[in-house]
């Protein structure tokens, strides 16, 4: 009976024994606006990228590059209060027609790192 | 994250980890192996304790730094942001876990100078024990801060907070308690005079690991749920690999744990030198175990369920 109640404990044990670090998933890129290989007729004054999870906005950034260069933005990235996934960079001004990549980098609360870039399109 | 960030991070963390655990089990030991050892195992036991607390209390403020370095250089542009005032302060007082760091390093800087200043008086039933095992497993306690529970919503979190922080406390209880317990073995091993005493500390020990893998199990079960969230059975990541490692490895600590406790224990009454070969033996496997499952943890902590 003893012996009995040992081995079943043991099972017991054992099942569980896979779960030592709780995990959540790393932020990754979910929606954005340019969507990631747009072609937009129009010319967008902000860039906002939506993350799986909450966001450090302190710590996360987007810059936008076309072929002259980085787009100059109004400020840092931030996060709206009421979406605490969601990215967003104002530009100083709109987009003229042109390709451009699109880099993030995004911290989530859990720490992690996260980068990544895409292209869209601008033409009227 | 780059590769390269990505070992020195595990490492970082594998080394926390292991510092604070050794640290953990060994400050706690004599709270509760209580009774007065006998000359020769007094001597082997305090000089294996202090020689395990002067190295992991080195270990553990150089390993916090580089974990903090190299997580700030992967949130940055590389090494060179460490140098960014700006990004610094913004890493430290702008984003929700930078405080968190501050009372980390805060805790770091206690701990040492508790294990500097205090250190001849260390490890017994004392005040400054008490002290350093309580900053100890405050460090071990926030790391959940600083990990995947911060990613959480709100709701859940405080819940994994508190599962993550029993199940660190039991596991460095029980892992960290084995440094001690071995040099008792040891001792006992070629002194006659030291098999009561052994006996007796086996006996408080398995009581203690019984409470910690408790706690360990209680916590892991209060943090399966956002886990099992993430479980793509058709397409396992390198995380759900780990896991599955740490699983078999963890099933061999409880399956040697199970025979020290029910089969050789028991036998240090009728054949002790039999068994206490065997006990020393099967501690140094535990403990090499040990060793590979904080490792598995460090990369766990790094590395994303969902790939």
């Amino acid at each position: 009976m003893q012996e009995k109640l040992r081995r079943r404990t043991l099972v017991s044990v054992l099942s569980f024994c896979a779960m030592v670090e709780s995990a959540s998933a790393h932020a990754h890129l979910q929606s954005a606006n340019p969507a990631p290989d747009s072609i937009v007729a129009t010319a967008p004054q902000e860039v906002w990228i939506a993350f799986s999870e909450a966001v450090e906005p302190s710590m996360s950034a987007i810059e936008i590059v076309g072929v002259q260069g980085p787009v100059a933005a109004t400020g840092k990235a931030y996060v709206d209060q009421a979406a605490p996934a969601a990215l967003i960079v104002k530009l100083a001004q709109p987009l003229p027609a042109g390709a451009y990549e699109t880099r993030w980098r995004c911290v989530g609360k859990d720490s992690h790192a996260m980068r990544g870039s895409y292209h869209f399109e601008v033409r009227p | 994250m780059s590769d390269p960030f990505l070992a020195i991070l595990t490492t970082a963390r594998w080394a926390q980890f292991l510092s604070l655990f050794v640290l953990f089990g060994v400050l706690l030991f004599p709270f509760y192996v209580t009774g007065a050892a006998p000359a020769p195992c007094r001597e082997r036991l305090a000089s294996a304790m202090r020689r395990a607390i002067s190295f992991v209390g080195a270990v553990q403020p150089l390993s916090i730094l580089a974990w903090l370095a190299t997580s700030m250089a992967s949130m940055g542009d590389g090494w060179t942001s460490l140098r960014d005032a700006d990004f610094v302060k913004a890493f430290f007082l702008e984003a929700g876990f930078g405080r968190l760091w501050l009372t980390r390093l805060l805790l770091t800087a206690l701990l040492l100078g508790v294990l500097v200043g205090t250190r001849r008086s260390l490890p017994a039933r004392n005040l400054p024990t008490a002290v350093a095992l309580v900053l100890a497993g405050a460090l071990l306690v926030t790391q959940a801060g600083v990990g995947h529970p911060a990613g959480l919503r709100p709701d859940e979190r405080l819940l994994v907070f508190g599962g993550y922080a029993l199940h660190l406390l039991g596991a460095a209880a029980w892992i960290g308690g084995l440094l001690p317990l071995r040099a008792l073995l040891a001792q006992a091993k070629h002194d006659d005079r030291a098999h009561d005493y052994a006996q007796f500390a086996l006996g408080r020990f398995a009581t203690m690991a019984s409470v910690a893998v408790a706690l360990v199990l209680l916590g892991a079960a209060i943090n399966m749920r956002p886990q099992i969230a993430t479980l793509n059975v058709s397409d396992l990541s390198s995380w759900w690999w780990a896991a599955g490692s740490k699983a078999v490895l963890f099933g061999a600590l409880i399956a040697i744990a199970y025979r020290n406790r029910f089969v050789l224990t028991p036998l240090l009454a009728t054949q002790p030198k039999k068994a206490v070969t065997n006990l020393l033996r099967n501690v140094m496997i535990d403990q090499g175990l040990a060793v590979v499952v904080l490792a598995v943890a460090a990369f766990m902590g790094v590395a994303s369920p969902t790939g």
